[in-house]
């Protein structure tokens, strides 16, 4: 009787934790419907990018990626493990889509999202930056393409 | 719980239900974990009201509910997010991802050594230090991991709470393992005698080398080390057969049962022996408003309930007494003589049932069920406490009658032998 009322109320306490962390996913969730990402600048430079549509179109077409290049930079982009942190399509960790990338974001911004340069800095979690300093030692070549195929990434 | 507050106080950016779900489930899981140790902590004050069986029971359901919440945790972000999860390998892996599948092993090495024990043939003391590294292994590894994740611990100070409660959890286990027995080691007993009884039994005589006898209640317990140090994990529970009436030693009845106990009898007076105690909440003197006891044993379960009416004896209560005692065999009837003279000084009806009896038995046989019991008792018994120790089997089958019998669950009380 003593060992059911003990695994009654373990029980319990799972059950209460499971509908706990249902709760907290849906509440985190709700508050902030919209996907946003490391690699998305915050509200201001959303507005600053919005401010001179020019220069993010000029960016983007200037930099036309051949199919090539995209794809060597997809290959970078899964050799480097990307996908720990950032998800593109539905595949990779939810937490920083990039889905749309491309569309939001210059050339050269990607590269300071990328390497966390200081332009970009306080807007990333100290983990994150520790974990984008290797990057900055890409062969040129490979951030080249992976630049390309972040591009790419367009809505 | 504190966990729960540590998590909704939070803002992180929300990564879809599925994967905020399993990675809180990872945290929960874990505190879970960590609650473990103070389960096992052994507070006199906190596990008092409950009985350390049904502790010790609870610690062994939360932490299988708790490993799977962790599996769930793993398993979740394993099959809707795979490439966030990664390789397993770990020369490819992060750091702080091969810390959490190691630690992962650790909880389910754990599990599977304790859940099935016997079946795998694990000797107790080997069971119970492996039992305590791979609990400290897993959580430290999994407190590290969750550290070098910290999805939920951006801000510092959450960071911080995080680390003060996983150090909370390991201070615990520092304290069970390293400050107490440092202490007990300071308080020296020695074996004084060493008795045979009846039964494969044998009483063990316990007296301190220096001081008195700690303050302790008839039916309680404590954790007896012997030809050991207690750092090493030696100990054992055993229920006082003594009572407190008589000052100056302990006495505790074991019988020759398991990996510790089969050696009992080889214990020589004046060897060193350590205890760790007292606890538990089984006995008369947690219900001092009871009209009178019914005391229910099976075989060596007669230990605490002895202990009881022998204080009973000593303080002259005049309560109306019963005991229903089974035994395989008359001649393994433990403290037999003993009972038939407290009969003569308490008011108690002693009750032998007997599984193999001999041809000229005329009293019970069979099991102490319904039957039994409506045979001896009052029509007044629903008034009575009910103490009931023994084997699993047997406390399932009283507590059923008893129940049956229209008594009050709130006046049935019983310790399990046995926990292991």
């Amino acid at each position: 009787m003593r060992e059911q009322w003990a695994r009654g109320l373990a029980l319990a306490t799972g059950l209460l934790v499971l509908v706990l962390s249902a709760a907290f996913a849906v509440i985190v969730n709700r508050s902030d419907r919209r996907p946003v990402a490391d690699a998305v600048p915050p509200p201001a430079a959303v507005a600053m990018v919005e401010a001179h549509p020019d220069a993010t179109a000029g960016a983007g077409n200037g930099n036309d990626p051949v199919a090539q290049l995209v794809a060597r930079g997809q290959a970078v982009f899964a050799q480097h493990d990307c996908a720990r942190c950032h998800s593109v399509a539905g595949k990779g960790s939810p937490r920083s889509p990039l889905d749309g990338v491309g569309s939001r974001l210059s050339r050269d911004e990607l590269h300071d999202w990328v390497v966390a340069s200081d332009t970009v800095r306080q807007d990333l979690s100290p983990r994150a930056i520790a974990a984008k300093q290797r990057y900055a030692a890409l062969p040129a070549a490979d951030m080249a393409a992976l630049l390309a195929y972040l591009a790419s990434l367009r809505q | 719980m504190p966990l729960g507050v540590l998590l909704l106080g939070e803002r992180p950016r929300g990564g879809g239900y599925w994967w905020d779900f399993a990675l809180v489930l990872g945290y929960a899981g874990l505190a879970m974990m960590g609650v473990q140790f103070a389960l096992t902590a052994r507070f006199k004050r906190a596990t008092a009201p409950f009985g350390i069986d049904l502790i010790y029971y609870f610690h062994r359901f939360l932490a299988t509910v708790a490993f799977a919440l962790l599996l769930l945790h793993a398993g979740l972000l394993w099959w809707k997010y795979p490439e966030a999860v990664g390789s397993i390998d770990p020369r490819r892996a992060p750091g702080h991802m091969t810390l959490g599948w190691l630690a992962m092993l650790a909880f389910t090495t754990g599990i599977v050594s304790s859940l099935w024990r016997k079946r795998l043939r694990i000797e107790y003391d080997r069971w119970r230090r492996l039992h305590v590294l791979l609990a400290l292994l897993g959580v430290v590894l999994a407190v590290l991991h969750v550290e070098g994740s910290g999805t939920y611990l951006r801000s510092p100070w959450k960071r911080a709470a995080w680390t003060a409660l996983a150090l909370s959890w390991l201070s615990l286990a520092m304290w069970v393992r390293l400050v107490r027995p440092a202490l007990l080691l300071r308080r020296p007993w020695r074996v004084t005698e060493v008795r045979r009884e009846r039964g494969r039994s044998w009483t063990l005589t316990l007296a301190p080398e220096r001081g008195a006898v700690f303050a302790y209640q008839p039916g309680q317990f404590a954790w007896l080390t012997l030809r050991a140090s207690p750092f090493a994990l030696r100990e054992h529970p055993f229920s006082f057969a003594s009572s407190p009436t008589r000052p100056g030693s302990v006495q505790f009845t074991i019988k020759e049962l398991g990996d510790f106990t089969r050696g009992i009898g080889r214990i020589q007076p004046g060897e060193r022996a350590y205890l760790d105690g007292p606890y538990g909440s089984f006995g008369i003197d947690r219900h001092p408003g009871a009209s009178g006891f019914v005391f229910i044993a099976g075989g060596v379960g007669i230990a605490p309930l002895i202990g009881m009416l022998r204080a009973m004896a000593d303080r002259g209560d005049r309560r109306p007494l019963w005991l229903f005692y089974g035994n395989r065999n008359w001649e393994r009837v433990v403290f037999r003589e003993e009972l038939d003279a407290l009969a003569g000084t308490l008011d108690l009806t002693v009750v032998h049932v007997l599984g193999e009896p001999p041809a000229d038995w005329r009293g019970e046989t069979g099991f102490i069920d319904r039957d039994v019991l409506q045979r001896h008792l009052p029509s007044g018994r629903a008034d009575l406490h009910y103490l009931v120790c023994g084997p699993a089997p047997m406390i399932r089958l009283a507590e059923r009658s008893l129940d049956e019998l229209g008594i009050p669950l709130k006046q049935l009380h019983s310790e399990i032998f046995d926990i292991a």
